[in-house]
């Protein structure tokens, strides 16, 4: 018959557990490698094989990086080329106007809301919206995705909780996992640091902007030449 | 009371997000006109079903039981005479247990022993670990329900279950493939997913082999060969060693079980639980050598 425990805090064992060593050694190995993989250089990662290059598009016609359409003016203009380029006119108008109102703050955080924002057509399931991100390169291959606003154990419908403005990509599992709860070995983050790892770049945009506005409001408001003077 | 200024604002945030929603509907209505003019099945999406349907394993879904019998969901262990409560960083909550005599009669998954029963139990402070989920195996007679170690949290609600048998087809992540390099159209990946008849990947369920429904893209089978050899957790397109990759084949779900809001099970947000077994320990009887595995939302 099988039993088991594991190392708890450098205590003996309360109980007898024949399979703790095999787990024990499992763990001290893993942990170990997870270390010493912190510790040394970035790995090199070799994906999946890339198109030829002779038969990639040339510049202007293929589509900037998702960091790259994500810079002010110039990420939106140059979608636009390459949609105009590609035959797509309705995306080049789109993008064009975006490049124009990203000259207000505004402009990048509706860019970010558009890029990734709302999946209108299809099915709205996680698995669905997981592939439709991966595809439009949104997440990244293996990466995960987590809610960052609307959880999904909450009740609220799946095409609400499963729109890709909900779903924030994670450097790694141990992020995620750590976003959750204990982690291989490591802390749940605090609230602090579950804000900055688990909200999205626009979000933290529109925060500032918001506070930009109130604080705009104030001002106005206690220069305002027709406010009436205070008793 | 808001000042004008910032009214201002916020109404100008309104106009100028509720305009981008309307070019981003017309835009989309647009696009997927063009996509609906392509042809319904590509060849690639023939190949892969070809591939999966070469894959399918008979898995089984555990129901309400209209007879309650030993297995269950929840509850308290019904743990043989001698056997202890295995311990945990902060108790170790009783997870489910099975009679694999029970599942005989379905003579479906072949590489279980046919007799004994095995009982699972979850340390939520474990994830990351091989033993976040660590089965006991036994073939001595069950006891009468043992109540949990003072400490041990969270205590599930009880189900008593029974098996359903399907066919499970493995996705994607299984077999490693990225979505962002298969020139498939949603349609399509919705055709590969509803190869076998198991409930739909996102559809709460709680299983006894076949392939796991992934919430986050890993290959499971090769996380499960890095953690029982020790080494770092694998890198997504990495090239696999061929005696990993063989290794890894050996995986078997022994147990898959789901955050479950009616018995007040929640891993992470809504995450779910995996124990994997190498093919030839189950075969053994040999339970002291599963990993096991936590993804979420």
């Amino acid at each position: 018959m099988g039993s088991g425990s594991f190392e708890r805090g450098g205590q003996p064992r309360s109980v007898p557990d024949p399979d703790g060593d095999a787990y024990d050694e499992m763990v001290r190995r893993h942990a170990a490698s997870q270390t010493s993989r912190t510790a040394s250089p970035a790995t090199t990662v070799e994906g999946p094989p890339v198109p030829d290059r002779a038969s990639r598009p040339d510049y202007w016609s293929r589509h900037p990086g998702t960091l790259e359409s994500l810079a002010p003016v110039w990420g939106s203009a140059r979608e636009a080329i390459a949609d105009y380029r590609n035959g797509d006119k309705v995306g080049a108008l789109i993008n064009g106007a975006m490049a124009v109102a990203d000259l207000t703050g505004e402009g990048f955080v509706g860019k970010e809301l558009y890029k990734g924002g709302a999946k209108i057509v299809g099915s709205n399931t996680w698995n669905a919206t997981r592939k439709w991100m991966g595809k439009k390169g949104l997440l990244d291959a293996g990466q995960h995705g987590h809610h960052w606003l609307i959880p999904q154990r909450s009740s609220l419908p799946e095409w609400l909780k499963n729109q890709p403005w909900n779903v924030k990509g994670m450097p790694g599992p141990q992020v995620h996992g750590r976003m959750h709860g204990r982690y291989a070995g490591q802390p749940q983050f605090n609230e602090a640091q579950q804000l900055w790892q688990g909200t999205p770049t626009w979000a933290k945009t529109q925060t500032g902007l918001a506070a930009g506005h109130i604080v705009q409001g104030v001002e106005e408001g206690l220069t305002d030449p027709y406010r009436p003077p205070s008793p | 009371m808001i000042d004008r200024g910032v009214w201002y604002g916020l109404e100008f945030d309104a106009v100028l997000f509720s305009a981008m929603g309307l070019l981003l509907y017309v835009y989309d209505r647009l696009r997927q006109k063009r996509r609906s003019r392509t042809p319904a099945i590509s060849g690639e999406t023939i190949r892969l079903k070809a591939r999966l349907r070469r894959l399918v394993r008979p898995t089984l879904l555990l129901v309400p039981a209209k007879e309650p019998g030993f297995s269950k969901i929840g509850g308290s262990p019904e743990l043989p005479a001698g056997q202890t409560w295995p311990v945990g960083y902060e108790g170790r909550s009783f997870l489910a247990q099975i009679d694999l005599e029970t599942l005989a009669p379905h003579a479906v998954i072949d590489w279980l022993p046919k007799e004994g029963r095995f009982y699972a139990f979850y340390d939520s402070e474990r994830h990351g670990f091989a033993d976040v989920v660590r089965i006991l195996h036994s073939v001595e007679p069950a006891g009468p329900p043992v109540a949990a170690p003072a400490g041990v949290r969270p205590f599930f609600a009880e189900r008593r279950v029974a098996f359903m048998v399907f066919t499970s087809a493995p996705s994607l992540d299984w077999l490693g493939l990225d979505v962002a390099y298969l020139d498939l159209d949603e349609d399509e990946f919705e055709q590969l997913e509803a190869i076998g008849d198991a409930p739909p990947p996102d559809e709460l369920q709680h299983r006894i082999g076949g392939y796991p429904n992934e919430i986050q893209p890993e290959a499971m089978s090769l996380s499960c060969e890095h953690l029982a050899r020790g080494l770092p957790d694998p890198i997504w397109g990495e090239d696999i060693p061929p005696a990993i990759a063989r290794a890894a084949k050996e995986w078997r779900l022994l147990l898959q079980i789901d955050s479950d809001p009616a018995l007040k099970m929640n891993f992470g947000d809504g995450g779910r639980l995996y124990v994997f077994i190498r093919e030839r320990h189950a075969r053994a009887g040999n339970f002291s050598k599963t990993v096991a595995l936590w993804q979420t939302y």
